[in-house]
């Protein structure tokens, strides 16, 4: 009883006739513990979206983005003059998210089932601890033993390659294998990880199910065929689907580390992101750099309204918002 | 017959099942394989490298790479890793205070602007300026340009991690703050006293998603870091894989100086060396990740 008058004394004492000084006094340490956040998000995502205004000026440095001269649409001519090397780059990013999408999560849901069925459970704890290791090595490790690997001296398949009797092959400087490799890359970072998340999902599956088709005389494909992929496809859709929002997106890291944006193998390997840091970094085109730069955010801003509205489509509940 | 039947059965499940467990141990010795390679050409002589390839087991056994990261190349590395250490360690506090504070918000229920930030916090996960504005505004304008801060302050909101973190802390029962408040709790010391400890294999999870982060990341050196002294780890392999790589290239003009350094093993050993701390902690890390995205990631 005397707690509640206390509390209504002090609300009282709250009381203001202007609603914002009310809200604050009564959330300041909400927004007290909010503020680091805010100002970090602020500065590295909302103000740098100010800068899109780039587009429009003639950049130098020295004035900034703010105080360049505004040169209206000039900046778009030269783009789509030069569109190109631009389509080179966005059909390359395009093809490499798909190939990282459909393989990965292929990979991934494969190497799912396949846990599910194990029932010896050191191996299935040994193979999954080294499945996920990859996962935690970074990009540049990754690349640097990868050289070990294809190298046209000495790497390991190249050396396999002339044991078998074959020629060697030159991938360092022939741009038509590597979707293929950096596909392959991806897969072995990031499958094993996938894998065990889509893992949990199946054993979070109703077993009664499993025991029933066990007892009706299923065989261990069929379950598998039957039960836990058809159980696992909304799961599998939805990430299809919300890949579609990441499909112009790329990592320059990864990029960066296991091609060292060689220029024998642009012609596959060179994606928005590479060309946006070549072109910026590299040769200080900050007009093409910027135009690619605001397309990519467009569209992907675009694709991922898109991807979410088909989400929706396919099942309310997995919508982002 | 029916036994009969039931034995054909059963063999062909026998089958499959034995594949299963030959993919998987495959897929796992390749995740391995790639690792292995490098710890053993780390333990090679460069010679036998140049000559024989790449191999899992030293063909000739030498400590020469690591002499080289000892020796001559020591100060420096030895310099990349405190700067690593000291941007894993500071960065991996700071972020887990930011981002735990601000999760703590998203979850108070009677607080209506939570989801005003809630959606401030969503809109760059859709819409980002791109590389170009962000890194203007960063080296022009905020001058992170060789700043220690530089490597720190553009990752330490990681949206995802704070929904993860908001997931974990939904979990804490609301009676428990409400019993708080009645006891006269203010919003800080509630964080503090019961979120805080509760969510702890949460706050361990994001943690080490941070430090991982941290600990991997060249990306912000590329962009900022110019001083050699300031280099972290794996921007330093980075430079010297890519340097290499141009060195090589160029065979004529830098054969004398290729055959009295052993590049090729000092190169896995610098890998070696990069991901020793990782692979020591691996155990811890690998139980608190997979366990925490398990239960981070459903949906709150």
């Amino acid at each position: 009883m005397s707690v509640s008058r206390s509390k209504k004394v002090g609300s009282n004492s709250f009381n203001s006739k202007n609603p914002f000084i009310r809200h604050m006094r009564k959330y300041r340490q909400l927004w007290l513990l909010a503020l680091p956040g805010i100002i970090i998000t602020l500065m590295f995502a909302y103000i740098p979206m100010t800068g899109l205004v780039i587009i429009f000026k003639d950049y130098n440095f020295r004035d900034g983005i703010f105080g360049s001269p505004w040169v209206g649409l000039k900046n778009f001519e030269f783009f789509f003059a030069n569109f190109d090397k631009a389509w080179r780059a966005t059909k390359n990013t395009i093809i490499l998210n798909f190939c990282y999408t459909v393989f990965g999560t292929a990979a991934a849901v494969m190497l799912a089932v396949m846990f599910n069925e194990i029932r010896h459970k050191k191996y299935l704890k040994l193979t999954q601890s080294l499945s996920i290791m990859p996962y935690f090595i970074s990009w540049v490790v990754a690349g640097g033993i990868l050289r070990a690997l294809l190298n046209y001296d000495g790497g390991t398949i190249n050396q396999l390659l002339t044991s078998m009797g074959f020629e060697r092959v030159d991938f360092y400087n022939d741009p038509k294998y590597w979707r293929v490799i950096l596909t392959l890359c991806n897969i072995w970072k990031a499958a094993g990880y996938n894998g065990i998340i889509y893992f949990s999902t199946i054993a979070g599956f109703d077993t009664a199910l499993y025991e029933s088709a066990q007892v009706d005389g299923a065989n261990l494909w069929q379950r598998i065929r039957y039960i836990t992929i058809p159980l696992l496809r909304p799961t599998i859709i939805i990430m299809f689907l919300l890949s579609i929002g990441k499909i112009m997106s790329g990592d320059l890291t990864m990029m960066m580390s296991i091609t060292n944006l060689s220029s024998m193998l642009l012609e596959t390997t060179d994606i928005i992101d590479t060309y946006v840091y070549r072109s910026v970094i590299g040769v200080g085109d900050f007009v093409m750099g910027s135009a690619v730069g605001l397309y990519q955010s467009i569209f992907g801003f675009v694709l991922v309204l898109f991807s979410n509205w088909l989400v929706g489509k396919f099942d309310k509940d997995y919508q982002l918002f | 017959m029916k036994q009969k039947k039931k034995m054909k059965r059963s063999a062909s499940d026998r089958i499959l099942l034995i594949s299963f467990y030959i993919i998987i141990g495959l897929f796992a010795v390749i995740c391995l394989y790639p690792l292995l390679l490098a710890v053993g050409t780390s333990f090679s002589d460069e010679a036998s490298v140049t000559v024989n390839g790449y191999s899992v087991i030293p063909k000739k056994f030498s400590l020469e790479a690591y002499g080289m990261i000892l020796g001559s190349l020591g100060k420096n590395i030895l310099n990349a890793y405190m700067v690593t250490i000291a941007v894993t360690v500071i960065g991996t506090a700071v972020s887990v205070l930011v981002s735990a504070s601000f999760a703590y918000v998203l979850t108070v229920k009677d607080f209506k602007m939570r989801s005003v930030l809630n959606m401030f916090l969503y809109i760059p996960m859709i819409f980002s300026a791109g590389l170009l504005p962000w890194y203007i505004m960063c080296t022009k304008y905020y001058h992170l340009t060789d700043n220690f801060l530089a490597l720190i302050l553009p990752g330490c909101m990681n949206a995802f991690n704070v929904f993860l973190l908001r997931n974990f802390f939904k979990s804490i029962p609301d009676e428990l703050a409400e019993a708080a408040k009645i006891d006269g709790a203010n919003y800080l010391r509630i964080f503090r006293v019961i979120y805080f400890p509760l969510a702890k294999v949460g706050l361990v999870t994001v943690g080490l998603f941070y430090a991982l982060s941290y600990w991997n990341d060249y990306y912000l050196a590329l962009m900022f870091i110019n001083k050699q002294n300031m280099y972290p780890l794996q921007y330093y392999l980075y430079n010297m894989l890519a340097n290499v790589q141009f060195i090589a290239n160029q065979a004529n003009a830098s054969l004398g100086y290729n055959i009295n350094i052993p590049l090729e093993t000092t190169k896995m050993a610098t890998i070696c060396v990069t991901i020793g701390p990782i692979i020591l902690l691996y155990p811890f890390v690998q139980k608190y990740i997979t366990k925490g995205v398990i239960v981070g990631a459903v949906k709150g």
